[in-house]
């Protein structure tokens, strides 16, 4: 018993035990210590009482105080603050709330916005994008020239005896002449689409 | 000595005909017509095809001359021939027309056609099909499948072959023979200057170039009672691209239009002018109406060698015009349409080749 008399808990333990205050593991030893101990029970006990009488009294208003006046005049004494703040420079708290609401209601637009359009374009599956081997036509010496995939045709005009008109348009090209044995013109077209 | 040069030479000759072989273009060209066809096929010459070895690929030279047989009712005015060859470019078509023609029923005429294929040594079997695309008929009817819209070009080569011959039938009349031969003259001297000067024009769906930017206004040729009268033109230019060309049109008739063809001629800074090619639009416009062609494509001029045409300027003209009925318009000479027509470039060839009298013969032919 010695050994748990000299172990005594701090006065500032005991009352926040009585409080209810402490951590578990305290409560618990210190609950054990005040089984055993009757002069830390007493002053547990002590704490409690003078506890309880304490809250007892904080319920009530002092003499004179009248609750409601008082709270106008402090809600009255802050809007004058906040006035007298302005004067001064921004109220960064009444605008910050203010723009809040605002951020709240465009954020909360946008959402609906990107929402929608998600909803209205669902993101496409993954595609693969096949590209057709590029079809290249030029004029070569004596004909016009159509290049795919390393092959090629040409259609010659090597029997005209002026150069030939060419004339091209996107997607085609046509050479014209006239055929020397047979004195007709020919038109020679060829088109990559 | 002799004997070592003479075996070098016969392994060499030897080489050489390995390398290039008489080709039987029978098993390389296919000529199929429908069963219907006013033309069929009387003959065909295939002169000196050939195919010969060239590195990892085969090089065929096809050269046939095709004799076609008038076998309908109506005279010929023109055909267009269309040429696949699935084998070697199977996204491309080619074809090969032949307007301006007088073919009677019964009467036969020639198509020469000449092709030279590059394909890999591996491939096989039939290389070129030769089919019908359409043939036009002297009161301007048309049969053929016009895969190729060949009925609009034939039309009008037509009309336009049917205006030359009638203005250089007045130019004999009222000015002589020597009216003629300078007018033929003058022509060739047009068509000499003009062949140096093409531009090519290239679509490209996205533009190249930002730098040096500007909007020019496009100015048109005027031509005499023009369906359709392009009043305003706008075109972004950078370097030798033109973006996005914008023009105002109206049709000036009581006719619907279904289509309409604008040639180009570019300016560049040193003051030459090309000629660049022609745009053919489908464009329905109403009886009176205006409406805006804007064109959401960039094209890029070059000179024939493939220098870039630094653009100060362009110009634009009206070639044809298509109705909705299919009724085709084209220019009168006096709008002095930069491009000669297929006629006016067979009339001047026969002249330079024959001389006056054949001009005049021909002439009357029609």
């Amino acid at each position: 018993m010695a050994s748990s008399t000299d172990r005594h808990p701090e006065e500032s333990r005991l009352a926040l035990y009585s409080s209810g205050d402490l951590n578990p593991i305290e409560r618990f030893l210190i609950r054990l210590h005040v089984r055993t101990c009757a002069r830390c029970a007493t002053q547990a006990d002590s704490f409690n009482v003078t506890s309880s009488v304490l809250r007892s009294q904080m319920t009530k208003m002092p003499q004179g105080v009248e609750w409601d006046r008082l709270a106008a005049e402090m809600t009255a004494n802050i809007h004058l603050g906040l006035e007298a703040g302005e004067c001064v420079g921004p109220v960064r708290a009444a605008r910050v709330e203010r723009i809040g609401w605002r951020a709240a209601i465009v954020m909360a637009g946008l959402s609906v916005v990107l929402a929608g359009a998600w909803l209205l374009n669902p993101p496409r599956r993954a595609e693969t994008l096949v590209r057709t081997s590029p079809i290249v036509i030029r004029t070569s010496p004596g004909g016009i020239e159509m290049q795919e995939n390393g092959s090629a045709l040409i259609l010659m005009h090597t029997r005209g005896q002026q150069q030939p008109i060419i004339v091209s348009t996107p997607g085609s090209l046509r050479a014209r002449f006239v055929d020397q044995d047979t004195g007709q013109v020919t038109i020679n077209n060829v088109y990559s689409d | 000595m002799s004997t070592r040069i003479s075996l070098l030479l016969l392994l060499l000759g030897t080489q050489i005909w390995a390398q290039s072989q008489k080709l039987d273009p029978r098993s390389t060209m296919h000529i199929t017509f429908p069963e219907d066809s006013p033309v069929t096929v009387v003959s065909a010459d295939w002169g000196e095809s050939n195919a010969s070895a060239r590195g990892g690929a085969m090089l065929l030279d096809l050269h046939t001359s095709l004799s076609l047989r008038n076998s309908g009712t109506r005279r010929i005015r023109g055909i267009t021939l269309l040429v696949s060859a699935q084998d070697v470019t199977p996204g491309g078509k080619a074809s090969v027309s032949v307007p301006s023609l007088n073919a009677g029923p019964g009467e036969n005429f020639p198509i020469r056609i000449d092709l030279r294929l590059l394909r890999p040594l591996q491939s096989n079997g039939p290389l070129v099909e030769i089919g019908l695309d359409g043939i036009l008929f002297d009161d301007l009817s048309f049969y053929g499948p016009n895969r190729l819209n060949s009925r609009r070009s034939m039309t009008v080569w037509e009309m336009e072959a049917r205006r030359d011959r009638q203005f250089f039938k007045q130019v004999l009349e009222s000015r002589g023979r020597e009216g003629l031969k300078s007018e033929m003259l003058a022509s060739l001297e047009h068509q000499a200057d003009r062949s140096t000067m093409d531009a090519r024009v290239a679509q490209s769906g996205r533009a190249t170039t930002t730098r040096n930017e500007r909007q020019i206004q496009v100015a048109f040729l005027d031509a005499p009672s023009t369906p359709v009268a392009a009043y305003d033109g706008m075109v972004r230019v950078a370097d030798n691209e033109a973006r996005s060309p914008r023009l105002f049109v109206r049709n000036t008739t009581s006719r619907p239009v279904r289509a309409v063809e604008m040639g180009w001629v570019v300016k560049d800074q040193r003051g030459r002018e090309f000629i660049a090619g022609s745009i053919a639009v489908d464009v329905p416009l109403a009886p009176r109406q205006k409406t805006t062609l804007v064109q959401d494509v960039t094209f890029k001029f070059t000179e024939a060698g493939g220098e870039p045409i630094g653009i100060a300027g362009m110009r634009g003209f009206l070639s044809s015009v298509e109705f909705d009925d299919g009724t085709m318009w084209v220019p009168d000479r006096s709008a002095k349409i930069p491009t000669p027509s297929p006629e006016e470039q067979r009339l001047t060839a026969l002249y330079r080749k024959k001389g006056l009298e054949a001009l005049v013969d021909e002439l009357k032919r029609f």
